[in-house]
């Protein structure tokens, strides 16, 4: 990746194809970065003492998914990585609205 | 022009959601830890996909776009009102810096004896 990203700097004729892979290089960064936070948050999956806190860390588990998708939909170019995203948003919500839910009759018994 | 913003705003995303989760880790209450989660990853996550529709530059990604970060910027408030109504209704433990709890649903259905006396006085 650093080669090919060296290699476009320096043989690109313009600036267009150098910042492409800039671009491509700060993708696959973040995607690194998300995965690693990705794993923070399911620390506290398994750590949380408490049910709400476990379904806090669901909702940010499925919050950076959609973020991550967003950031490999620039890595491969692919547009339609885009509405992945969106059905992963409105499941999100839709579980955490199911899990409050059934934490509101649990707290009645 | 367009691949610098699309630089700037993935490393932006990036850093707010990675702060996020450092958040969910490192706060030492429910509360606290919903308060750093929610906001931060929510604007992180909608400046990857702001990212996104400047990268591919057409109408329907743009589109798109704007639908998924509105639905998450009116959802994500929504949901964790319910996680901390739930929570709280549960009494889950506080923070020992709590300064003040000013809901006063707790204490009229689980402790009513208490709450008639607080009112009385």
């Amino acid at each position: 990746m650093i080669s090919s990203l060296l290699a476009a700097t320096v043989a690109a004729p313009t600036a267009i194809f150098a910042m492409t892979a800039w671009v491509n290089l700060t993708a696959q960064i973040s995607l690194t970065v998300l995965v690693i936070a990705l794993g923070f948050a399911f620390l506290r999956l398994v750590l949380g003492p408490s049910t709400p806190d476990r379904v806090v860390a669901l909702d940010l588990v499925a919050t950076l998914l959609v973020g991550l998708i967003a950031v490999s939909a620039i890595e491969t170019g692919d547009v339609i990585f885009l509405r992945v995203a969106m059905v992963v948003a409105l499941f999100n919500f839709i579980g955490t609205i199911g899990f409050c839910w059934y934490l509101h009759r649990g707290s009645h018994q | 022009m367009n691949d610098a913003v699309t630089i700037a705003l993935l490393i932006i995303g990036t850093s707010f959601a990675s702060l996020a989760s450092i958040a969910v880790v490192r706060m030492p209450d429910l509360y606290t830890r919903m308060h750093g989660a929610t906001k931060s990853a929510t604007l992180g996550v909608g400046c990857t996909i702001l990212a996104t529709a400047i990268r591919f530059a057409d109408m329907e990604t743009t589109t798109v776009a704007i639908l998924v970060i509105g639905f998450m910027f009116l959802t994500a408030p929504v949901a964790a009102h319910m996680i901390g109504h739930a929570a709280h209704r549960q009494q889950v433990p506080k923070w020992t810096g709590t300064v003040i709890d000013e809901s006063p649903y707790v204490k009229a259905v689980i402790d009513p004896d208490r709450d008639q006396a607080e009112r009385q006085h």
